[in-house]
């Protein structure tokens, strides 16, 4: 089976920002066969970089400010997204900055999936808001479907239920 | 001098950790006003830690910063030991070192190598380098990675480090794997002298502005301090870590949502140039080679060499660390089970713990009841002693700059440049992003 990833990034201590750590951990946890890595990366930016270099598909899993409700989410492609605007990243480098570096340097996994969560707030807060707690089994349930369709892709073993 | 309106603003700087934003407005040469403002949410650290207990705090606090989060680890072990009186190995203390080479090195070569040589190149990010300059780039990503292999090696992982606890290692590196990195390190001088030359062919592009200033940071008679010391100024000399508060004075300003901090000036700088000023003789005799290269001497008043202040101290921390490994195994690596937990009796009491983070000085200090759970908590850490140096060289640079009938655009840059020299870490830790989808 092709190398297959999953990447957490946020921060668990500012509440609804760690939903990719909290939804990446909890799957870490479920019925998911070997050969699938997953990675708590955290807040600092380029190091997604070296995570990437070593994978041939990729599903990221991060907070997104975007339109819709507190709890909604969905997955796209990098190149989905608007590359013009002014992105803001409180980082070194934000998650686009280093696939598109990730490419130039020749290293990008062949695909790249990104799990964008909309959250309800990100205050000082070592825990999710409700509205995304209630909402997480559904977002573990979608994120679990998303990863076990890739490895049903590659052939791989399908989990049992 | 230029008699034109400047307008120079702009907002969520680019290439720092976090927002921030510059202000500066000028009518017929004549400023008025010139603003560093900070406008990140507060951490209220003391929300974080009080309730929790010695065994969470260090796990709890490694989240801060996900750059620094080995040193936030490190500060929180060691206010906890401290307040706990609790003593590690020599073996321990010297993993530990290991561990705060990593951090310096991965954020030194993050900053360098993706931040300020974008600068240097003419380019507004790190991305064009990848077709302007592969071979550079490529390099940087080698040494990084490096860094990054060294912090998983030892601590368990690249960032929140898990193996780090009070009173030691949970689970120790063999010494296979640290004469695995050890061979690592010392191939890669091949490529810090790379990095180097680059840095030199540029070093033009580095302003020429100098303002004195105070430099603070830890000193030790043994080594270049990062893991202990005492506090040591440029200013006022050396004194115990436990008189933190009267040396970083921190106060709230009406630009900012970040504390500023002053001791015996105005204000006063942390950080790699800090560092190297106060400590300079104690560098590895090849980093002093990188150093003279750039004709860089204690004290120097330049905020911008703090960038290869950073690169000096990168050839120390593989120098040291390859020291480091050598003792390590001269004395033999003492065993230890895997998840090993250190016997710890809890005691009421008060700890300082400080340690020198890539950007600086860091200070946690906290304070345990009876049952080892926290009461209080107080946490200063580099960028926020930083801010008020910034603004003082940003009050005398952009006079300078328009006096010397500089456009918009190269004040612009000048006092970019100024700002990512300082490599602030201004909101230590959100992350999400603005997602517009192409229509």
């Amino acid at each position: 089976m092709a190398k297959l990833g999953v990447l957490g990034i946020g921060n668990t201590l500012k509440g609804d920002d760690g939903i990719g750590i909290v939804l990446v951990n909890r799957l870490q946890d479920k019925d998911i066969p070997g050969g699938v890595e997953f990675h708590e990366v955290g807040t600092s930016g380029m190091n997604i970089l070296h995570y990437l270099k070593d994978l041939e598909t990729a599903v990221i899993v991060d907070a997104i400010r975007s339109e819709g409700e507190p709890g909604e989410s969905v997955f796209f492609h990098p190149d989905e997204v608007d590359s013009d605007i002014e992105v803001r990243s409180t980082h070194d480098a934000n998650l686009l900055e280093a696939i598109e570096l990730s490419e130039a340097m020749g290293e990008r996994p062949d695909r790249i999936f990104i799990m964008g969560v909309i959250p309800k707030d990100m205050p000082i807060r070592d825990e999710l808001s409700p509205a995304l707690q209630e909402k997480l089994p559904e977002l573990l349930g979608k994120l679990r479907d998303k990863v076990v369709s890739l490895i049903e892709e590659e052939g791989g073993n399908t989990p049992s239920s | 001098m230029s008699d034109e309106k400047i307008d120079v603003d702009v907002e969520y700087l680019t290439r720092v950790e976090g927002h921030g934003n510059i202000k500066v407005n000028a009518n017929d040469g004549q400023i008025e006003k010139c603003e560093w403002q900070v406008i990140e949410t507060p951490r209220y650290f003391e929300s974080m830690v009080v309730d929790q207990s010695w065994k969470e705090l260090h796990h709890i606090t490694s989240r801060i910063c996900g750059i620094c989060s080995i040193g936030h680890t490190l500060a929180s072990l060691k206010a906890t030991e401290a307040a706990l009186g609790v003593e590690i190995s020599e073996q321990d203390k010297l993993l530990r070192k290991l561990a705060l080479h990593a951090e310096n090195m991965q954020s030194h070569v993050l900053h360098v190598g993706y931040l300020a040589l974008p600068d240097l190149m003419g380019e507004g990010s790190v991305i064009p380098l990848a077709s302007s300059h592969p071979d550079e780039l490529k390099t940087v990503i080698r040494l990084h990675r490096l860094s990054n292999e060294m912090s998983d090696m030892v601590c368990g992982r690249t960032t929140h480090p898990q193996r780090l606890i009070p009173g030691g290692f949970s689970k120790i590196p063999s010494e296979d794997e640290l004469l695995q990195l050890q061979d690592k390190l010392k191939n890669s001088f091949n490529d810090l002298m790379a990095v180097a030359d680059l840095c030199e062919e540029k070093a033009d592009k580095f302003p020429g502005f100098s303002r004195e200033t105070e430099f603070i940071s830890l000193t030790n008679e043994e080594e270049y301090a990062f893991y202990e010391g005492q506090v040591r100024s440029t200013d006022t000399g050396v004194s115990p870590i436990t008189e933190y508060e009267d040396i970083t004075n921190e106060y709230v300003v009406e630009q900012s949502t970040a504390k500023f901090a002053r001791n015996n000036r105005s204000s006063y700088m942390v950080g790699a140039l800090a560092r190297l000023n106060n400590n300079y003789d104690q560098l590895s005799p090849m980093a002093k080679g990188v150093a003279e290269r750039f004709n860089l001497k204690p004290v120097n008043h330049n905020p911008y060499m703090n960038n290869i202040a950073q690169l000096v101290e990168v050839v120390h921390n593989v120098r040291d660390a390859i020291n480091i490994i050598d003792t390590l195994l001269d004395n033999g690596l003492e065993p230890q089970n895997e998840y090993y937990e250190p016997q710890v009796d809890v005691q009421k009491g008060r700890g300082i713990g400080a340690v020198e983070v890539p950007r600086g000085i860091l200070f946690h200090d906290y304070t345990y009841n009876e049952e080892g759970i926290c009461t209080s908590g107080n946490c200063v850490i580099p960028t926020n002693q930083n801010h008020a140096n910034i603004q003082q060289d940003m009050e005398k640079l952009a006079p300078e700059l328009i006096e010397n009938d500089k456009g918009e655009d190269e004040i612009e840059l000048s006092l970019e440049m100024l700002v990512r020299a300082y490599d602030p870490c201004i909101s230590c830790s959100t992350h999400h992003l603005d997602v517009d989808f192409v229509e």
